[in-house]
Protein backbone atom coordinates (compact mmCIF):
# COMPACT_ATOMS: atom_id res chain seq x y z
CA UNK A 1 0.00 0.00 0.00
CA UNK A 2 1.26 2.91 -0.82
CA UNK A 3 1.78 5.70 2.01
CA UNK A 4 -0.54 8.20 3.34
CA UNK A 5 0.35 11.23 2.17
CA UNK A 6 1.22 14.14 4.81
CA UNK A 7 0.84 17.44 5.56
CA UNK A 8 3.06 19.59 6.68
CA UNK A 9 1.54 21.88 9.56
CA UNK A 10 3.64 24.82 10.56
CA UNK A 11 2.64 27.16 13.56
CA UNK A 12 2.76 31.10 12.58
CA UNK A 13 3.96 33.12 15.10
CA UNK A 14 0.65 35.28 14.47
CA UNK A 15 -1.58 32.59 14.29
CA UNK A 16 -5.27 33.98 15.70
CA UNK A 17 -5.07 30.43 18.25
CA UNK A 18 -2.53 32.33 19.90
CA UNK A 19 -4.51 35.32 21.42
CA UNK A 20 -6.19 33.05 24.40
CA UNK A 21 -2.95 32.74 25.85
CA UNK A 22 -0.77 35.18 27.95
CA UNK A 23 2.16 36.57 26.42
CA UNK A 24 4.57 39.11 27.45
CA UNK A 25 4.67 42.71 25.87
CA UNK A 26 7.80 44.26 27.54
CA UNK A 27 9.48 44.24 30.85
CA UNK A 28 8.45 45.94 33.66
CA UNK A 29 11.22 47.97 34.07
CA UNK A 30 11.06 49.34 30.22
CA UNK A 31 7.40 50.75 30.55
CA UNK A 32 6.96 54.07 31.96
CA UNK A 33 4.54 57.73 31.67
CA UNK A 34 5.96 57.87 28.16
CA UNK A 35 3.77 55.66 25.86
CA UNK A 36 5.57 52.38 24.69
CA UNK A 37 5.49 50.67 21.10
CA UNK A 38 4.70 46.75 21.05
CA UNK A 39 3.09 44.33 18.56
CA UNK A 40 2.48 41.23 19.58
CA UNK A 41 1.25 38.52 16.77
CA UNK A 42 1.24 41.07 14.49
CA UNK A 43 -1.34 43.52 16.61
CA UNK A 44 0.42 47.10 17.97
CA UNK A 45 -0.40 48.35 21.26
CA UNK A 46 0.61 51.13 23.13
CA UNK A 47 1.74 50.68 26.75
CA UNK A 48 1.56 53.94 29.23
CA UNK A 49 2.29 53.75 33.08
CA UNK A 50 -0.57 55.76 34.86
CA UNK A 51 2.57 57.39 37.23
CA UNK A 52 6.22 57.13 37.58
CA UNK A 53 6.54 53.82 39.91
CA UNK A 54 7.35 50.84 38.36
CA UNK A 55 7.44 47.71 39.81
CA UNK A 56 11.31 46.39 38.58
CA UNK A 57 11.91 44.37 42.19
CA UNK A 58 12.47 40.68 42.70
CA UNK A 59 8.86 38.86 43.96
CA UNK A 60 7.06 40.93 46.09
CA UNK A 61 9.43 43.99 46.41
CA UNK A 62 7.55 46.83 45.17
CA UNK A 63 4.04 46.18 46.64
CA UNK A 64 3.51 49.57 45.47
CA UNK A 65 3.56 50.24 41.62
CA UNK A 66 1.72 52.11 38.93
CA UNK A 67 -0.50 50.53 36.82
CA UNK A 68 0.06 50.20 33.21
CA UNK A 69 -2.45 51.30 30.53
CA UNK A 70 -2.61 49.12 27.28
CA UNK A 71 -3.53 50.82 24.47
CA UNK A 72 -4.24 49.25 20.81
CA UNK A 73 -3.30 51.11 17.73
CA UNK A 74 -5.17 50.67 14.67
CA UNK A 75 -7.90 48.48 14.38
CA UNK A 76 -6.77 45.65 17.07
CA UNK A 77 -9.58 45.15 19.80
CA UNK A 78 -8.20 46.09 23.65
CA UNK A 79 -6.98 42.77 24.99
CA UNK A 80 -9.03 40.75 27.33
CA UNK A 81 -6.52 40.58 30.10
CA UNK A 82 -3.43 42.25 31.77
CA UNK A 83 -0.90 41.78 34.31
CA UNK A 84 2.23 42.56 35.61
CA UNK A 85 4.09 39.81 37.00
CA UNK A 86 7.87 38.47 36.86
CA UNK A 87 9.32 41.73 35.82
CA UNK A 88 7.26 41.61 32.70
CA UNK A 89 3.94 43.36 31.71
CA UNK A 90 1.61 40.66 30.02
CA UNK A 91 -1.26 40.68 27.40
CA UNK A 92 -3.59 38.57 26.52
CA UNK A 93 -5.21 39.60 23.30
CA UNK A 94 -8.57 37.40 24.47
CA UNK A 95 -9.90 36.01 27.21
CA UNK A 96 -6.99 33.41 28.57
CA UNK A 97 -7.75 29.66 28.87
CA UNK A 98 -5.12 29.89 32.03
CA UNK A 99 -3.44 31.56 34.23
CA UNK A 100 0.34 32.42 34.51
CA UNK A 101 1.80 29.73 35.92
CA UNK A 102 3.46 29.17 39.29
CA UNK A 103 7.40 30.53 39.34
CA UNK A 104 8.38 29.42 42.94
CA UNK A 105 11.83 30.93 42.55
CA UNK A 106 10.21 34.58 41.72
CA UNK A 107 8.66 34.92 44.92
CA UNK A 108 11.35 33.15 46.96
CA UNK A 109 12.93 36.19 49.24
CA UNK A 110 16.33 33.59 48.78
CA UNK A 111 16.83 34.35 45.52
CA UNK A 112 17.61 37.58 43.16
CA UNK A 113 16.77 37.79 39.50
CA UNK A 114 17.12 39.66 36.22
CA UNK A 115 15.85 39.59 33.10
CA UNK A 116 16.97 39.51 29.46
CA UNK A 117 15.63 40.09 25.88
CA UNK A 118 16.65 39.17 22.96
CA UNK A 119 14.87 39.37 19.22
CA UNK A 120 15.08 37.33 16.98
CA UNK A 121 13.20 35.98 13.41
CA UNK A 122 12.90 32.92 14.90
CA UNK A 123 9.55 31.86 16.02
CA UNK A 124 8.75 31.20 19.42
CA UNK A 125 7.76 27.77 19.70
CA UNK A 126 11.26 26.87 17.60
CA UNK A 127 12.97 28.92 20.41
CA UNK A 128 10.91 27.29 23.19
CA UNK A 129 11.72 23.27 21.13
CA UNK A 130 15.26 24.45 21.97
CA UNK A 131 15.42 25.54 25.34
CA UNK A 132 13.61 22.21 25.59
CA UNK A 133 16.26 19.95 24.11
CA UNK A 134 19.07 18.68 26.42
CA UNK A 135 21.17 16.79 23.61
CA UNK A 136 22.77 20.15 21.63
CA UNK A 137 24.55 20.64 24.19
CA UNK A 138 27.38 18.70 23.21
CA UNK A 139 27.62 20.63 20.06
CA UNK A 140 26.21 24.05 19.93
CA UNK A 141 26.91 24.69 23.78
CA UNK A 142 30.43 22.61 23.57
CA UNK A 143 31.88 25.63 25.41
CA UNK A 144 29.50 26.69 27.41
CA UNK A 145 28.11 23.91 29.16
CA UNK A 146 32.00 22.22 28.59
CA UNK A 147 30.43 18.70 27.24
CA UNK A 148 32.47 16.84 24.73
CA UNK A 149 30.75 13.73 24.71
CA UNK A 150 27.64 13.56 23.49
CA UNK A 151 24.26 14.04 25.66
CA UNK A 152 22.13 11.03 25.67
CA UNK A 153 18.80 10.43 26.81
CA UNK A 154 20.09 8.70 29.70
CA UNK A 155 18.57 10.09 32.95
CA UNK A 156 16.03 11.52 30.88
CA UNK A 157 12.12 11.17 31.73
CA UNK A 158 9.81 12.40 30.47
CA UNK A 159 6.09 13.60 32.36
CA UNK A 160 3.14 14.96 30.53
CA UNK A 161 0.30 16.33 32.28
CA UNK A 162 -3.03 18.01 31.00
CA UNK A 163 -1.62 21.84 31.04
CA UNK A 164 1.88 20.55 31.21
CA UNK A 165 5.25 18.68 30.06
CA UNK A 166 7.85 18.00 32.89
CA UNK A 167 11.33 17.08 31.62
CA UNK A 168 13.80 15.72 34.48
CA UNK A 169 17.29 15.44 33.44
CA UNK A 170 20.21 13.97 35.50
CA UNK A 171 23.61 15.08 33.82
CA UNK A 172 27.14 15.96 34.24
CA UNK A 173 28.59 19.39 33.11
CA UNK A 174 31.62 20.91 32.55
CA UNK A 175 33.16 17.75 32.89
CA UNK A 176 36.68 18.87 32.15
CA UNK A 177 37.03 20.79 35.55
CA UNK A 178 36.88 19.28 39.48
CA UNK A 179 34.23 20.08 41.29
CA UNK A 180 35.35 21.10 45.25
CA UNK A 181 35.55 17.06 45.82
CA UNK A 182 38.29 16.08 43.20
CA UNK A 183 35.94 14.35 40.54
CA UNK A 184 36.02 15.64 37.19
CA UNK A 185 32.00 16.90 36.05
CA UNK A 186 29.81 18.66 37.42
CA UNK A 187 26.71 16.96 38.28
CA UNK A 188 23.44 19.01 37.28
CA UNK A 189 19.66 17.28 38.28
CA UNK A 190 17.72 19.65 35.48
CA UNK A 191 13.52 20.08 35.78
CA UNK A 192 12.06 21.52 32.83
CA UNK A 193 8.51 22.46 32.90
CA UNK A 194 6.44 23.73 30.28
CA UNK A 195 3.20 25.65 29.45
CA UNK A 196 1.87 26.83 26.55
CA UNK A 197 1.68 28.88 24.72
CA UNK A 198 5.68 29.70 25.67
CA UNK A 199 6.73 29.42 28.60
CA UNK A 200 9.52 26.94 30.32
CA UNK A 201 10.66 27.10 33.17
CA UNK A 202 14.00 25.23 34.51
CA UNK A 203 15.05 24.54 37.68
CA UNK A 204 18.29 23.15 38.09
CA UNK A 205 20.32 21.04 41.33
CA UNK A 206 24.00 20.83 41.66
CA UNK A 207 24.58 17.89 44.45
CA UNK A 208 27.93 18.51 45.15
CA UNK A 209 27.73 21.74 46.08
CA UNK A 210 24.23 21.39 47.20
CA UNK A 211 22.94 24.95 44.87
CA UNK A 212 20.34 26.15 43.01
CA UNK A 213 19.33 28.11 40.43
CA UNK A 214 16.43 28.42 37.78
CA UNK A 215 15.76 30.18 34.49
CA UNK A 216 12.31 30.81 32.18
CA UNK A 217 12.30 31.01 29.14
CA UNK A 218 9.01 33.15 27.44
CA UNK A 219 8.45 34.10 24.29
CA UNK A 220 6.73 36.86 22.56
CA UNK A 221 5.49 36.35 18.97
CA UNK A 222 5.63 39.77 18.31
CA UNK A 223 4.72 38.78 14.10
CA UNK A 224 4.82 36.26 11.65
CA UNK A 225 8.30 37.24 11.33
CA UNK A 226 9.48 38.69 14.77
CA UNK A 227 10.11 37.23 18.66
CA UNK A 228 11.29 38.43 21.58
CA UNK A 229 12.86 35.72 23.98
CA UNK A 230 12.64 37.08 27.36
CA UNK A 231 15.00 34.80 30.00
CA UNK A 232 14.62 35.28 33.70
CA UNK A 233 17.84 34.70 35.51
CA UNK A 234 16.80 33.07 38.82
CA UNK A 235 19.94 32.92 41.62
CA UNK A 236 20.17 32.42 45.26
CA UNK A 237 20.69 35.58 46.89
CA UNK A 238 23.75 33.65 48.95
CA UNK A 239 25.48 33.35 45.11
CA UNK A 240 26.78 36.79 44.35
CA UNK A 241 26.97 35.52 40.48
CA UNK A 242 23.93 37.02 39.44
CA UNK A 243 25.39 39.14 36.61
CA UNK A 244 28.22 36.07 35.47
CA UNK A 245 24.59 34.00 35.27
CA UNK A 246 22.84 36.46 32.97
CA UNK A 247 26.08 37.07 30.70
CA UNK A 248 25.96 33.27 30.66
CA UNK A 249 22.85 32.66 29.99
CA UNK A 250 23.24 35.81 27.09
CA UNK A 251 26.50 33.70 25.06
CA UNK A 252 24.06 30.37 25.26
CA UNK A 253 20.76 31.59 23.68
CA UNK A 254 23.28 34.04 21.30
CA UNK A 255 25.17 30.23 20.25
CA UNK A 256 21.14 28.85 19.91
CA UNK A 257 20.45 31.66 17.40
CA UNK A 258 23.50 31.32 15.47
CA UNK A 259 21.96 28.05 13.84
CA UNK A 260 18.40 28.64 14.40
CA UNK A 261 18.20 31.75 12.42
CA UNK A 262 19.67 29.57 9.95
CA UNK A 263 16.62 27.93 9.54
CA UNK A 264 14.99 28.65 5.78
CA UNK A 265 11.85 28.44 7.88
CA UNK A 266 12.23 28.96 11.52
CA UNK A 267 8.34 27.83 12.13
CA UNK A 268 7.53 25.08 14.52
CA UNK A 269 6.69 22.15 12.88
CA UNK A 270 3.41 20.44 14.39
CA UNK A 271 2.67 17.81 11.58
CA UNK A 272 4.69 14.72 13.54
CA UNK A 273 6.19 13.27 10.56
CA UNK A 274 7.56 16.72 8.38
CA UNK A 275 10.65 16.02 10.99
CA UNK A 276 12.24 12.89 12.07
CA UNK A 277 12.48 11.89 15.82
CA UNK A 278 13.75 9.96 18.28
CA UNK A 279 13.16 8.70 21.69
CA UNK A 280 15.42 11.89 22.70
CA UNK A 281 13.15 13.82 21.34
CA UNK A 282 10.22 12.86 23.63
CA UNK A 283 10.37 16.44 25.41
CA UNK A 284 10.08 18.06 21.92
CA UNK A 285 6.54 15.88 20.77
CA UNK A 286 5.10 16.25 24.29
CA UNK A 287 5.72 19.93 23.87
CA UNK A 288 4.10 19.56 20.35
CA UNK A 289 1.12 17.47 20.90
CA UNK A 290 0.18 19.97 24.40
CA UNK A 291 0.55 23.31 22.05
CA UNK A 292 -1.78 21.69 19.55
CA UNK A 293 -4.36 20.21 22.24
CA UNK A 294 -4.11 24.52 23.30
CA UNK A 295 -4.52 25.69 19.69
CA UNK A 296 -7.52 22.93 18.98
CA UNK A 297 -9.20 23.93 21.90
CA UNK A 298 -12.61 26.03 21.23
CA UNK A 299 -12.19 29.57 21.79
CA UNK A 300 -14.15 31.09 25.02
CA UNK A 301 -16.36 34.35 24.26
CA UNK A 302 -14.06 37.47 24.81
CA UNK A 303 -15.56 40.09 26.61
CA UNK A 304 -15.66 43.54 26.06
CA UNK A 305 -13.22 44.84 28.96
CA UNK A 306 -12.05 48.09 27.15
CA UNK A 307 -10.16 50.27 29.47
CA UNK A 308 -8.78 46.87 31.58
CA UNK A 309 -5.37 48.07 33.45
CA UNK A 310 -3.05 45.93 34.96
CA UNK B 1 36.64 22.72 -29.31
CA UNK B 2 34.01 20.22 -29.89
CA UNK B 3 30.16 20.76 -28.85
CA UNK B 4 29.33 19.45 -25.62
CA UNK B 5 26.89 16.48 -25.85
CA UNK B 6 24.23 18.38 -22.57
CA UNK B 7 25.18 21.33 -20.92
CA UNK B 8 23.32 22.15 -17.56
CA UNK B 9 20.38 24.55 -17.98
CA UNK B 10 18.85 23.74 -21.38
CA UNK B 11 15.12 22.76 -20.56
CA UNK B 12 13.44 20.02 -22.66
CA UNK B 13 10.09 22.18 -22.04
CA UNK B 14 9.65 25.31 -20.73
CA UNK B 15 7.03 23.63 -18.21
CA UNK B 16 9.51 20.85 -17.39
CA UNK B 17 13.08 21.01 -17.07
CA UNK B 18 15.54 18.44 -17.48
CA UNK B 19 15.81 16.39 -14.89
CA UNK B 20 19.31 14.85 -15.95
CA UNK B 21 20.31 18.13 -16.70
CA UNK B 22 24.05 18.56 -15.49
CA UNK B 23 24.26 22.17 -13.65
CA UNK B 24 26.88 24.27 -12.86
CA UNK B 25 27.26 24.43 -8.52
CA UNK B 26 29.96 25.91 -7.73
CA UNK B 27 33.68 26.59 -8.25
CA UNK B 28 35.26 23.41 -7.19
CA UNK B 29 38.61 25.21 -5.42
CA UNK B 30 35.96 26.81 -3.23
CA UNK B 31 34.13 23.94 -2.02
CA UNK B 32 37.53 22.94 -1.23
CA UNK B 33 38.71 25.46 0.22
CA UNK B 34 36.05 25.67 2.51
CA UNK B 35 36.37 22.21 3.95
CA UNK B 36 35.58 20.72 6.33
CA UNK B 37 32.84 22.80 6.46
CA UNK B 38 30.11 22.63 3.09
CA UNK B 39 29.32 25.60 0.98
CA UNK B 40 25.72 25.59 0.65
CA UNK B 41 24.43 26.59 -3.06
CA UNK B 42 20.91 26.82 -4.33
CA UNK B 43 19.12 25.24 -7.34
CA UNK B 44 16.13 26.10 -8.21
CA UNK B 45 15.17 27.21 -4.90
CA UNK B 46 16.36 23.89 -2.92
CA UNK B 47 19.61 24.59 -1.12
CA UNK B 48 22.69 21.80 -1.38
CA UNK B 49 25.84 21.42 0.87
CA UNK B 50 28.55 21.05 -0.93
CA UNK B 51 31.18 19.12 1.03
CA UNK B 52 34.38 17.32 0.83
CA UNK B 53 33.76 13.62 2.10
CA UNK B 54 37.00 11.64 1.46
CA UNK B 55 38.53 13.54 -1.15
CA UNK B 56 35.24 14.10 -3.35
CA UNK B 57 32.87 16.86 -3.67
CA UNK B 58 29.25 15.43 -2.54
CA UNK B 59 26.28 17.28 -3.02
CA UNK B 60 23.35 16.48 -0.08
CA UNK B 61 20.35 18.51 0.35
CA UNK B 62 21.04 21.25 2.41
CA UNK B 63 18.35 20.34 5.49
CA UNK B 64 18.75 18.41 8.23
CA UNK B 65 15.68 16.01 8.46
CA UNK B 66 15.39 16.17 12.50
CA UNK B 67 15.10 20.15 12.78
CA UNK B 68 15.63 21.21 9.38
CA UNK B 69 18.69 23.47 10.26
CA UNK B 70 20.89 23.49 7.05
CA UNK B 71 23.92 20.78 7.50
CA UNK B 72 26.10 23.70 5.67
CA UNK B 73 25.99 24.87 9.35
CA UNK B 74 28.30 21.70 10.28
CA UNK B 75 30.97 19.73 9.08
CA UNK B 76 32.51 16.77 7.84
CA UNK B 77 33.91 14.51 10.10
CA UNK B 78 35.78 11.17 10.21
CA UNK B 79 33.10 7.79 10.81
CA UNK B 80 33.63 4.03 11.04
CA UNK B 81 32.53 3.73 6.94
CA UNK B 82 34.16 7.07 5.32
CA UNK B 83 34.00 10.42 5.91
CA UNK B 84 30.30 11.79 7.31
CA UNK B 85 28.88 15.93 7.59
CA UNK B 86 27.37 16.06 10.49
CA UNK B 87 25.17 18.58 11.57
CA UNK B 88 26.62 21.69 13.93
CA UNK B 89 22.57 20.84 16.03
CA UNK B 90 22.60 17.70 17.48
CA UNK B 91 25.47 16.12 15.49
CA UNK B 92 23.23 13.54 13.55
CA UNK B 93 25.94 12.52 10.59
CA UNK B 94 24.94 11.86 7.07
CA UNK B 95 27.07 9.27 4.39
CA UNK B 96 27.94 10.15 0.96
CA UNK B 97 24.79 8.41 0.17
CA UNK B 98 23.02 10.54 1.88
CA UNK B 99 22.10 7.89 4.63
CA UNK B 100 21.91 9.17 8.68
CA UNK B 101 24.83 6.78 10.16
CA UNK B 102 25.06 8.77 13.67
CA UNK B 103 22.82 9.98 16.31
CA UNK B 104 24.69 10.71 19.09
CA UNK B 105 21.84 11.31 21.73
CA UNK B 106 20.64 7.31 21.46
CA UNK B 107 24.83 6.56 22.31
CA UNK B 108 27.32 5.45 20.01
CA UNK B 109 26.58 3.91 17.06
CA UNK B 110 22.83 3.55 17.26
CA UNK B 111 21.13 4.68 14.64
CA UNK B 112 16.96 3.29 14.08
CA UNK B 113 16.32 0.67 11.29
CA UNK B 114 14.70 2.27 8.18
CA UNK B 115 15.85 6.31 9.94
CA UNK B 116 16.20 7.24 6.18
CA UNK B 117 18.58 10.19 5.61
CA UNK B 118 18.84 13.41 3.29
CA UNK B 119 18.38 12.95 -0.69
CA UNK B 120 21.55 13.95 -2.46
CA UNK B 121 22.65 14.89 -6.20
CA UNK B 122 25.33 13.24 -8.39
CA UNK B 123 28.00 15.31 -8.80
CA UNK B 124 31.26 15.74 -11.47
CA UNK B 125 34.36 18.01 -11.01
CA UNK B 126 34.99 18.84 -14.19
CA UNK B 127 36.65 22.25 -15.46
CA UNK B 128 37.32 23.46 -12.74
CA UNK B 129 33.19 23.17 -12.01
CA UNK B 130 31.32 21.34 -9.29
CA UNK B 131 28.73 19.51 -11.12
CA UNK B 132 25.61 17.94 -10.46
CA UNK B 133 22.23 15.75 -11.85
CA UNK B 134 19.26 15.99 -10.06
CA UNK B 135 18.64 12.44 -12.11
CA UNK B 136 20.31 9.77 -13.85
CA UNK B 137 22.86 12.21 -15.61
CA UNK B 138 23.30 12.37 -19.13
CA UNK B 139 26.78 11.73 -20.82
CA UNK B 140 28.87 15.07 -19.83
CA UNK B 141 31.62 16.09 -21.91
CA UNK B 142 32.42 19.23 -20.02
CA UNK B 143 32.49 22.98 -20.53
CA UNK B 144 35.95 24.09 -21.51
CA UNK B 145 39.45 22.41 -22.34
CA UNK B 146 42.99 23.29 -22.22
CA UNK B 147 42.58 26.23 -24.71
CA UNK B 148 39.62 27.83 -22.12
CA UNK B 149 39.75 30.39 -19.32
CA UNK B 150 36.91 29.91 -16.92
CA UNK B 151 35.67 33.12 -15.71
CA UNK B 152 34.19 34.22 -12.34
CA UNK B 153 30.59 33.16 -12.00
CA UNK B 154 27.79 35.84 -11.87
CA UNK B 155 24.61 36.08 -10.13
CA UNK B 156 22.26 37.53 -12.38
CA UNK B 157 18.56 38.82 -11.14
CA UNK B 158 17.16 36.86 -14.02
CA UNK B 159 14.88 33.71 -14.82
CA UNK B 160 17.09 31.22 -16.30
CA UNK B 161 14.65 31.14 -19.46
CA UNK B 162 15.27 34.81 -19.59
CA UNK B 163 19.47 34.23 -19.58
CA UNK B 164 19.02 31.87 -21.99
CA UNK B 165 16.96 33.76 -24.74
CA UNK B 166 19.25 37.04 -24.42
CA UNK B 167 22.33 35.05 -24.61
CA UNK B 168 21.38 32.56 -27.45
CA UNK B 169 18.15 34.02 -28.64
CA UNK B 170 16.44 31.03 -27.70
CA UNK B 171 15.03 29.90 -24.45
CA UNK B 172 15.76 26.37 -25.19
CA UNK B 173 19.16 26.41 -26.84
CA UNK B 174 20.78 23.58 -26.35
CA UNK B 175 24.78 23.61 -26.21
CA UNK B 176 25.06 26.96 -24.52
CA UNK B 177 26.91 29.04 -26.47
CA UNK B 178 26.57 32.56 -26.47
CA UNK B 179 26.59 33.86 -29.69
CA UNK B 180 29.79 36.74 -28.97
CA UNK B 181 31.90 38.08 -32.08
CA UNK B 182 35.22 36.59 -31.14
CA UNK B 183 37.05 33.84 -33.51
CA UNK B 184 35.66 31.45 -30.98
CA UNK B 185 32.27 31.44 -29.21
CA UNK B 186 32.18 31.87 -25.27
CA UNK B 187 30.77 28.75 -23.87
CA UNK B 188 28.68 29.04 -20.85
CA UNK B 189 26.35 27.41 -18.84
CA UNK B 190 23.98 28.67 -15.62
CA UNK B 191 22.12 27.43 -12.90
CA UNK B 192 18.50 28.29 -11.74
CA UNK B 193 19.16 29.88 -8.18
CA UNK B 194 15.51 30.43 -7.87
CA UNK B 195 12.75 31.28 -10.33
CA UNK B 196 13.91 34.69 -10.50
CA UNK B 197 17.77 34.65 -10.06
CA UNK B 198 20.49 32.78 -12.00
CA UNK B 199 24.31 31.63 -11.55
CA UNK B 200 25.83 32.09 -15.25
CA UNK B 201 29.35 30.36 -15.34
CA UNK B 202 31.67 30.97 -18.63
CA UNK B 203 34.81 29.71 -20.67
CA UNK B 204 36.44 31.62 -23.34
CA UNK B 205 39.20 31.05 -25.36
CA UNK B 206 42.51 31.78 -23.24
CA UNK B 207 44.16 33.42 -26.30
CA UNK B 208 41.52 36.09 -26.82
CA UNK B 209 40.20 36.26 -23.16
CA UNK B 210 40.55 40.26 -22.82
CA UNK B 211 38.34 40.73 -25.46
CA UNK B 212 35.99 37.53 -24.87
CA UNK B 213 36.03 38.76 -20.72
CA UNK B 214 34.75 42.24 -21.70
CA UNK B 215 32.58 40.69 -23.72
CA UNK B 216 31.12 38.60 -21.62
CA UNK B 217 30.80 41.20 -18.92
CA UNK B 218 29.19 43.45 -21.34
CA UNK B 219 26.59 40.97 -21.96
CA UNK B 220 26.08 40.55 -18.07
CA UNK B 221 25.50 44.16 -17.60
CA UNK B 222 22.65 43.85 -20.21
CA UNK B 223 20.47 40.70 -18.81
CA UNK B 224 21.01 43.04 -15.61
CA UNK B 225 19.59 46.14 -17.07
CA UNK B 226 17.10 44.06 -18.61
CA UNK B 227 16.33 42.93 -15.60
CA UNK B 228 16.03 45.61 -12.53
Amino acid sequence: MAGAATTDIFLDNDDARLRRAWHPVARSVDVGPEPTRVQLNGDAYALTRLGSRVRTGHGDEDAEYDAVEVQPLGPTLTPAAVQECYGLLWVAQEEPAHELPPLPEWYDPGYHSAVLLERTPVSAGVLIDNFLDVTHFSYLHRQSFGRSRPVTDDGYAIKAEPDRVVLTHDTVLQEGRRDQEGHLGQRRIARYTYWPAYITHLQMYFPVDDTEAAATLICQPESATSTIAYVLVLVPRSDPGLADQVDFSRRVLMEDLAILERMADPRLCLSPRTELHTRADRASIEMRKLLSRFLAAPAQLTPDLTGVRA
Amino acid sequence: MTAPSRLAGPPSSTADPAPAAWWPMAIAADVRESAPAPLSVRLHGTPWALAVMDGRIRALKDLCPHRRVPLSVGQVTAGESGEMLQCGYHGWAFAADGLCVAIPALGDGRVPRGMGGTPVLHVVERDGLVWASEGEPATFDGLGDEETTLLPPAVVPAPAAACRRQLTGSPRHADGFAPIATDQPIRFALRPITDVTTELFAVVPSAQYLPARNAWLELLDELSSAHP
